[in-house]
Order: structure tokens, then sequence, then C-alpha cells
């Protein structure tokens, strides 16, 4: 059975574009369906502003929809309240898409990542802190003890993205939204922690949708992709067949587009 | 005299423990309207080494030395009343963190209008009409300028970010993954733009990014940094046909491909160097299958070899692929 089902999601913005101009709207995710199966990795691939962030924001109930409905194991999530809203919310996480804004700026290293084990009571004490530096040498922030103590603006922007990664994992959760998670790492580091997502959906269950502008990435990590142009999904596929054998003129003018890496010589 | 020169610059950030050393003695060189894509590990001094140029390093950053020469003079040496004149100007940043870059409380085209009168002497409606260009030249609807920046997409606010570092024409821009939030096909149009404006204007630009493929695809140079130095330079295509660092090569053989599946992608063994202590001698060498005792004692020097340079002991002996 599949673990989300999505019917016709639509998310509309209202909006002011001038200053003196009466409202307007933006429809950032319009009539979207889909499932996600358990242990699947699902790639969201497509244009910038194309509504994946929104449509991520949507599946963890982060943002309410305008009209459509959301099953996550079978319960429709648009209609929980109090306790069974927040039983929800502990088994999913996310991976935002820009570090810079979603590590808060007073939190050290250590706190943020001990946050979530605080807030569902976890573990405490020495457990606590093995487990909080056992997650940040997961994402090779090593030494991670001359981590905990810095704040964000003290890293690098791939220090910072591979902490939002360890927050959202230190719980182990059983569904995680990762949006552009490991778009300011290098290809070195990137590839363990690709691994490491895909270990942990192995070993845990873990299923994950995964927002992505790379599409050798969505290549390596998905089952499945879908492309998003303009607030729909124009296509979904193996990942197989939307690389190999695209569809939709979109699909084809993203895969003509992605830059090739000149020179390297195979001989 | 060379457009623009760095030479032996180190710069350390002061912290509860200890001293992180960012930049640990860079030296490069660049002609008027070349093109060099600086890659490297994360955490490795890239952005520190942007932020050295413009002199926009916070407060418990430290130069120690070096010089930074534009046009033959030393930026270091700049008051910071004469920084500010410089500044998107003279050179500009697309920073890594774009929400950083924009105010949250003011319209993004608002934003980009002040950014040109305080350096331009034109008129609102003239400046307003260069936003409106440059916001479809980042592939934006100039109809959304009003907008606030918490109403954009990720990817929308890092083309907002790189039309305000465009606005004043520099002389020299320094591009901070600029498009790590786009898609491919905004991508490509930005960097064409970016491609135009070289040739036109003579712009020069140093571009960090991760993706080495656009590297080769719009770079003339690329330069390696491991550690907080430049471990590996030369012209984009003598570089990939033939990395000669032990981690330049490592790096490329983590590089997924696209038309192909892979069982299982490598990486580079073993941990990032620390910055608060870096390794004695040469700074790869606790992850280096190629190490010797030399390399555990004494710091290769950046030299010269088959056209490029590379800092390690034994690039003539270490084999590629
Ligand atoms: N809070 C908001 N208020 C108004 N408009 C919004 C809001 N959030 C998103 N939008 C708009 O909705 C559309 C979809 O945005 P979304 O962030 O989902 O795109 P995205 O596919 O994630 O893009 P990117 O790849 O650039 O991150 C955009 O036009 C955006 O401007
Ligand atoms: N304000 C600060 N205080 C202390 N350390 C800092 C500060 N800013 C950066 N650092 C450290 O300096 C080193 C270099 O950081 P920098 O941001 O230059 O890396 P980078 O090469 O741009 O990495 P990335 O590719 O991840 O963005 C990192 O190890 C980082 O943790
Ligand atoms: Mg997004
Ligand atoms: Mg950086």
């Amino acid at each position: 059975m599949a673990l989300i089902t999505t019917e016709n999601l639509r998310k509309v913005f209202p909006v002011r574009k001038r200053l003196f101009g009466g409202q307007e709207y933006v429809t950032a995710v319009d009539d979207v369906s889909f499932k996600i199966h358990r242990r699947e990795v699902f790639g969201l691939v497509g244009e910038s502003g194309s509504g994946k962030t929104t449509c991520g924001r949507l599946l963890l109930r982060l943002l309410e929809p305008t009209s459509g409905s959301i099953y996550y194991d079978g319960v429709d999530i648009t209609k929980l309240t109090g306790r069974e809203l927040l039983s929800f919310r502990r088994r999913v996480q996310m991976i935002f898409q820009n570090p810079y804004e979603s590590l808060n700026p007073r939190f050290t290293v250590y706190d943020s990542v001990a946050e979530p084990l605080i807030i569902q009571r976890i573990a405490d004490g020495e457990e606590r802190r093995r487990r909080v530096i056992e997650a940040l040498e997961r994402v090779r922030l090593t030494p991670a003890e001359s981590l905990l103590r810095r704040y964000p603006h003290e890293l690098s922007g791939g220090q910072r993205q591979r902490v939002a990664i360890a927050r959202a994992l230190v719980t182990e959760p059983d569904f995680v939204v990762a949006d552009e998670p490991v778009s300011m790492l290098d290809v070195s580091i990137r590839a363990g922690i690709l691994n490491l997502m895909l270990d942990l959906r192995d070993d845990l269950d873990l299923t994950m949708l995964f927002i992505t502008h790379d599409l050798a990435v969505a290549r390596y990590m998905c089952d499945r992709i879908a492309v998003m142009h303009k607030g729909r999904i124009v296509e979904l596929g193996s990942k197989e067949d939307v690389i190999e054998n695209p569809q939709h003129p979109y699909t084809r003018a993203l895969l003509s587009s992605v830059p090739r890496l000149h020179s390297l010589s195979k001989t | 005299m060379s457009f623009f020169e760095i030479q032996g610059l180190r710069m350390h950030y002061a912290t509860s423990r200890g001293r992180v050393k960012a930049i640990r003695g860079v030296d490069l060189k660049m002609d008027k309207g070349q093109a060099l894509g600086l890659a490297g590990e994360s955490g490795c001094g890239k952005t520190s080494l942007g932020l050295s140029i413009l002199r926009l390093l916070p407060n418990n950053a430290h130069i120690t030395r070096g010089r930074i020469l534009f046009h033959g003079e030393d930026l270091l040496r700049k008051s910071e009343e004469e920084m500010r004149r410089i500044r998107w100007k003279y050179i500009s940043m697309v920073f890594q963190s774009a929400m950083n870059a924009l105010n949250p409380v003011y319209r993004v085209g608002d934003q980009i209008v002040e950014a040109i009168l305080a350096h331009e002497d034109i008129t609102k409606d003239e400046a307003k009409e260069r936003v409106s260009e440059l916001f479809s030249l980042v592939g934006l609807d100039p109809g959304r300028a009003g907008q606030y920046p918490h109403e954009y997409s990720g990817g929308m606010r890092q083309r907002a970010v790189i039309a305000m570092a465009l606005a004043c024409h520099p002389e020299l821009l320094i591009a901070d993954e600029p498009t790590t939030a786009l898609d491919v096909i905004h991508q490509k149009q930005i960097i064409e733009k970016m491609d135009e404006l070289r040739e036109k204007l003579g712009m020069t630009m140093i571009y960090i990014t991760h993706d080495i493929a656009i590297i080769s695809e719009t770079c003339d140079v690329m330069a390696v940094m491991y550690g907080g130095k430049i471990v590996e330079s030369s012209k984009v295509r003598d570089l990939l046909r033939r990395p000669m660092h032990p981690y330049t090569q490592g790096l490329i053989r983590s590089i997924p491909p696209l038309h192909d599946s892979v069982g299982r992608l490598t990486s580079i063994e073993g941990e990032p160097p620390s910055l608060l202590s870096p390794p004695r001698g040469c700074s790869f060498n606790p992850r280096c299958a190629y190490s010797r005792d030399i390399c555990r004692t004494s710091e290769p020097p950046l030299r010269q070899l088959n056209g490029g340079l590379v800092a390690c002991h034994f690039a003539e002996e270490i084999p590629w692929p």
C-alpha cells in the first residue's frame, strides 16, 4: 500500500504584486495527484518556481492546502488536529531547501541537532549527547566535538546543510521531505551523504520525497521521478523512463540543458 | 600588471576553541575577462576567499598576511569608505546565502533600485527600467518585482540576487554557488548571459561551484581548494583531462553519471581536515593512497607541472585514470 497519496492537491497564494494593484493570486500547486510507496525515494524535479517546495510543505502539513486531500498511512492528514496532528509530526521530518534560513541562528550546532530528540523525549543526558555526535559524524562533520558549540553563522554553506540533515535524521523518522538537501556539498561528501540516506532507507524503511535540480542525483537516488512545470506534474515514471525516454517536451528540454563534463577522457 | 592578483593571503577566524585557519596561503592571478572556476571540499575556505576580496568578513575574522591587488592597488589597504565605492560598482558578489543578501522587509525590486541609485547618477525611472531588464535577463517576471523575498521560491530569490550583483555592470564578479537552487534551463540561460557580459564588457569572473560540469562549460581556468589552500590549477581542459592532485582525482571520480546506472557512488575516504589544527605536511596526507614519509613532514609547494600548477610531492608518479 502507498504510504502517501495526494488527490487533486492545490495551493493558491494571495499576493499583491504591484504597489497600488488589487488582490492577485499565484497558483503554486495545481491539481497534483501522486502516490509514494513505503521505502520509496520519490523524486521531484522541475522548473524553479514550479511548486516543488510548496508541495513538500503541504505533505508535512507545514502549509494548508487550498483544496485536495493527502492521505498518510490511510489517514487524511488535512483533517488532523490536536494530539493526532502531533503524533503525525513526530513521524516526519523536513530538510529545508536553504540552510541559511532554516537553522535557528541562536542555536548552537548541538542545540539544533538535539532539539528534535528533546521535543520527542527520545533520549537524555549522555545518551542524547552520544546520538547528536553520532548524527554529526555520519554526515562527516568532524571532529564533531569541535563543532558542537558553533553557531550557524560560523559554518560554511555545506556545513550548515549537513547540520540540517543530521537534525532531520537523528530521530529516525518514517518519512522525510528532503528539499535540495545536498546542493551545497562537493561531489565527494555528497556521495557519502546520498549513500547514508539510501542505507537508512534499507535499514529503517525510510520513505523520502527527494527534491533536486540535479538530474544525475535524481537518477542515483530515486525509484520514480515526477517532473513539475508551472504547478503541475507533467511527467511521472521510473527514473530510467524519465531520463532515457522522456515524453513531455519540458522534460526533454530539461535533459538537453544539463551541463556536460567536457574533455574528461575515457581512454 | 595583472588585472587582479592575490599574493600570499592568510586569514583565520578566532573562536573559543582556537583559530580556524580558513585561508592558509593563497596565490592567484587573473587577466581581464577571464573566468576562473573554483571548486573544492565543503568548508575548505572558498566563501572566505570571496568575502576577503570584498572585505566583508565577520568581526572574528583576521587577515594576517598577503595582498589583494585590483588594478595594481591593494584592497587590504583601502579605507572602508573607499571599499564602499568599489563594492557593487567595480567588484560585486552573488552571495551563497541569497536570503542574507535580500532584506526581508523591502520589496525585491525596490532593493535593486536602491542599490543602483547608490552608485550611479541616474533617475529613479531609469533605475526601474534597468531592474525590469535585469529581471528578464535572469528569467524572472518583471511583474513580480513588487513582491517580498519570502513570496519568492528559493531559485527566484537566487535569480534576484544575481540581478542585483549584475546591476552596476561590475568589472569583477564573484559568484558563490549562484545557481544551486535553479533548474538547468534557467541555469543555462543565466550562464549564457554572464558569458555575454564577459565578452561585451570584459567582465572577469570567479565562479565558485561544486558543479564541475558547469566549470567545464563556462570557465577558462579551474582551481581546486583543499584545507585552506589551492592544491591544483590549470586550464580547464587540461585539468579535467589529466587531474594531477590525488584530491582532484578523487573529486572527479565521485561525480555521478546521468546516463549510466552506477552500483554505489564512491567518495574520498577519511575525514575532511580540521582547520583548527591542520595536519602536518600535506593537508591531504591522512586520506591519500600515495602518501609517504615526506608527505607527513613537509608541505608540498604549489609548483609548475604539465602547464599547470599542483601541490603534491609525487604528482609525476600518480597515474590517471
Ligand atoms: N508564501 C508565499 N506567498 C506567495 N507566493 C508564494 C509563497 N510561497 C511560494 N510562493 C510562490 O509559489 C510558487 C511556487 O513556489 P515554490 O517555492 O513551491 O517553488 P519551487 O518549485 O520550490 O522553486 P525553486 O526550485 O526555485 O525552489 C512561486 O511562484 C512562488 O513565488
Ligand atoms: N564566522 C566564522 N567563525 C568561525 N569559523 C568560521 C566562520 N565562518 C566560516 N568558518 C569556518 O571556516 C572554514 C571555511 O569556511 P567557508 O565558508 O569559506 O567554506 P566554503 O569553502 O565556502 O565551504 P562550502 O562549500 O561548504 O560553502 C569552515 O571550516 C567554516 O566552518
Ligand atoms: Mg524550492
Ligand atoms: Mg561557501
